[in-house]
């Protein structure tokens, strides 16, 4: 039209390298639905092609946490006294159960993001952290179905034994699960950015998952670290430690809970997510140049 | 009179070879040390395609690249297999980053890299449909509004709810190209899809990229082989040869100087070092040429000229059970025939094949083909796309009695014609 705003209003710029806080925010709110379809896709995609479907949302919890009574049971209860964290068996192990998984889940396949993505991304351009970001809530949400069948579990375990009850506690798990997210997306991230060049650290990665379980209170309560205290400050250091002990806190748990902890695992869990972010951002601009 | 829409300043981009081969890690923390630690200088001078250090073990894709696009335009883009036309769409489609340079722009883009780019076999027409959408960033509501002048245009009311992966390749790229039009971007850049539609499709799309231009002032970047296709389409055209530009004017006269270019040059092919040799860590090409039978001085080739296409190869693994598969196309794009050797198992080394084309067989024309290597009659190896291209001429007593024949080929085949019965009576002739 006008030949006199040429060379000024530029929409776009593509330069060989972006800068580390170019976000390019607008871009990913335009693609919000893209999320949601994508998230959809993520999650009924996975349950196509099993003979009981969606079932296993409940059956794949239950039937760890059963494996757990049977071979760590034992062992928490011979070094403590009575149940786990004062809580029944089954509620403790599923609680912790649902949120570890969702937890390692969500950062193994969003670690996938690149590799799984390799076709399509290396055809159209949209902001790759739609693609991750997408991985992760699909987790979450088949997280939450878990917790709505744990409530009713629960429910049913309150109306047995007269002595459990809820308390106080409960409210911050809406930030607790914000945390997990927020902590798994970035760790996510950060591993889908390092292994799309560097595959072997894939390997790594799992190992380090694995291991990092046996420093999170899910198989033993706190309790049992409370009596070998030589590696007890590994578990308070895990950020994942005070969201699963604010969780079976709020359902009645006995251990001893420091808030100050939760605190911190807040902060780290959202300075985790933010680095992620620029690294994942920064690290993108040449993975489809070596995938 | 319009506003230049696309700005393309001096874009490179390098592509390190090799990649596989394991000391990219060194390599990487090697240019981190001299870019960061050592502070020297000229660690920036290693990006640049100038220098000779950086020719050996890299490969420049595109070598300091600058044009403009003005709005409205239909930009052709043509060049043959390796001249870079591939990455720099990719590069204006933000798939991947110039190592060098900078473009600038006005406008939302979408990008028809490929057939069905981005579309999910699983998912129904409708889902797809979506899909593309949104990752052209349309939001849900936008797409709705369009959604019925999708469907009518690519021709698939019909199947709109069944899973693409049971479509045809053309109503494929019929609801790709579709999709892509109607979500009215303000540039589109569409590689080569369309020589996998049927002609009417084609011809239907070309209408509607003109008009898109022509009324609507969007812009279009276009690539094809199809020359005819460049000519009536485009407005202007750029010509690159090895990652550079060396032309950009009218269609024409580009077509015309990319005609002769790879008239002259495409008959052979040689790589002397296996490392830069196209192919992968299976198959490496040594060369590949086409010889006339006659004489081997002669390199032009006419209908009558019986020929051999000659490939020499570097197997890489030990015991190969192999079998090749030549493919010759038009230079539009349009698959002639397909020819498969007989298995054969072979050893690590350097393998030599031929196949020999009868003369009396194609007709005049611009060809090109590729092959295709396979692996136990099932995997396939490594696809050479677009190896040779050459062009088949008139025979000069031929064009006296006959002049140009109908058809990609002109066998001959027996024929015979008798007389039957002889007339006898006077007067029956007229």
């Amino acid at each position: 039209m006008s030949n006199i705003a040429e060379n000024s209003n530029w929409t776009w710029i593509i330069r060989p390298k972006k800068g580390w806080f170019d976000l390019e925010l607008k871009e990913v709110f335009k693609h919000k639905d893209l999320l949601v379809r994508f998230i959809r896709r993520e999650f009924l995609g996975t349950y196509q092609q099993t003979i009981l479907g969606p079932v296993w949302i409940f059956l794949q919890p239950l039937l760890t946490a059963f494996v757990y009574i049977l071979i760590f049971g034992r062992v928490a209860r011979g070094a403590g006294d009575g149940p786990p964290d004062g809580l029944p068996n089954l509620i403790f192990y599923l609680s912790g159960i649902i949120i570890w998984n969702f937890f390692s889940e969500s950062i193994i396949l969003t670690s996938y993001t690149y590799i799984n993505n390799v076709n399509i991304f290396g055809k159209v351009y949209f902001p790759r952290i739609i693609t991750a970001t997408a991985m992760t809530l699909a987790q979450f949400i088949k997280f939450a179905i878990q917790l709505g069948l744990f409530l009713l579990v629960y429910i049913f375990f309150m109306i047995k034994e007269p002595g459990l009850r809820p308390n106080e506690w409960l409210l911050l798990l809406p930030i607790a699960l914000i945390n997990t997210t927020l902590l798994s997306l970035g760790l996510g991230i950060f591993f889908a950015s390092l292994t799309a060049k560097y595959r072997d650290l894939h390997n790594l990665m799992l190992f380090g998952i694995r291991l990092f379980m046996f420093v999170t209170p899910v198989l033993l309560p706190m309790s049992f670290f409370d009596k070998h205290s030589e590696w007890k400050w590994i578990i308070v250091i895990n950020p994942l430690t005070p969201i699963i002990q604010v969780f079976r806190q709020g359902l009645g748990g006995n251990a001893v809970f420091d808030g100050g902890l939760f605190l911190y695992s807040t902060i780290v869990s959202i300075f985790i997510f933010m680095a992620s972010v620029l690294v994942f951002n920064k690290i993108d601009e040449k993975v489809m140049d070596v995938v | 009179m319009s506003e230049t829409v696309i700005h393309v300043d001096k874009i490179s981009k390098v592509f390190k070879l090799g990649t596989i081969s394991g000391n990219t890690f060194k390599e990487d923390l090697r240019l981190w040390w001299l870019k960061n630690v050592a502070k020297k200088k000229d660690a920036m001078a290693l990006l640049n395609p100038d220098n000779p250090e950086m020719n050996s073990g890299y490969n420049w894709a595109l070598r300091n690249i600058s044009f403009d696009v003005k709005k409205g335009e239909v930009l052709g883009i043509v060049g043959t297999n390796g001249a870079g036309k591939s990455t720099l769409l990719k590069i204006l489609s933000k798939v991947i980053r110039p190592t060098t340079g900078e473009i600038k722009g006005k406008g939302r883009i979408a990008s028809l890299l490929e057939v069905g780019t981005g579309f999910h076999g699983e998912l129904t027409g409708r889902e797809n449909i979506f899909l593309n959408g949104n990752i052209l960033g349309m939001s849900n509501r936008e797409i709705r509004k369009k959604f019925d002048d999708i469907v009518t245009f690519a021709g698939v009311e019909k199947f709109i709810d069944t899973p693409v992966k049971r479509y045809s390749s053309g109503m494929y790229v019929r609801l790709a190209f579709a999709v892509a039009i109607y979500l009215e971007p303000e540039i589109m850049i569409i590689d080569e899809v369309l020589a996998v539609g049927d002609s009417e499709f084609q011809k239907k799309c070309l209408a509607k990229m003109r008009e898109a231009s022509e009324k609507e002032d969007r812009t279009v970047l276009f690539v094809s082989h199809n020359m005819q296709a460049v000519q009536s389409l485009c407005t202007r055209a750029i010509l690159l040869r090895s990652g550079q530009l060396v032309e950009n004017g009218s269609p024409a006269k580009v077509v015309k100087s990319y005609l002769s270019f790879i008239k002259n040059s495409y008959i052979q092919n040689q790589w002397d070092s296996i490392n830069q040799a196209p192919g992968n860590d299976m198959i490496r090409i040594k060369k590949v040429n086409l010889q006339p039978e006659i004489s081997e001085l002669i390199t032009s080739i006419t209908v009558k000229t019986a020929f051999r296409i000659k490939l020499e190869f570097w197997n890489l693994i030990e015991k190969l059970n192999l079998t090749i598969c030549i493919h010759l196309f038009t230079s539009a794009g349009e698959l002639i025939f397909e020819t498969t050797s007989q298995p054969r198992n072979v050893q690590g080394g350097i393998i030599e094949a031929e196949c020999a084309i009868p003369g009396d067989f194609l007709n005049t024309g611009l060809y090109y083909i590729s092959v295709l290597f396979v692996k136990d009659n099932a995997e396939e190896m490594f696809y050479f796309e677009e190896c040779l291209f050459f062009e088949v001429e008139q025979d000069d007593e031929d064009v006296v009695h006959f002049g140009k024949r109908f058809g990609y080929i002109r066998p001959r085949f027996p024929f015979t014609i008798k007389q039957k019965e002889a007339l006898v009576e006077t007067g029956q002739y007229s």
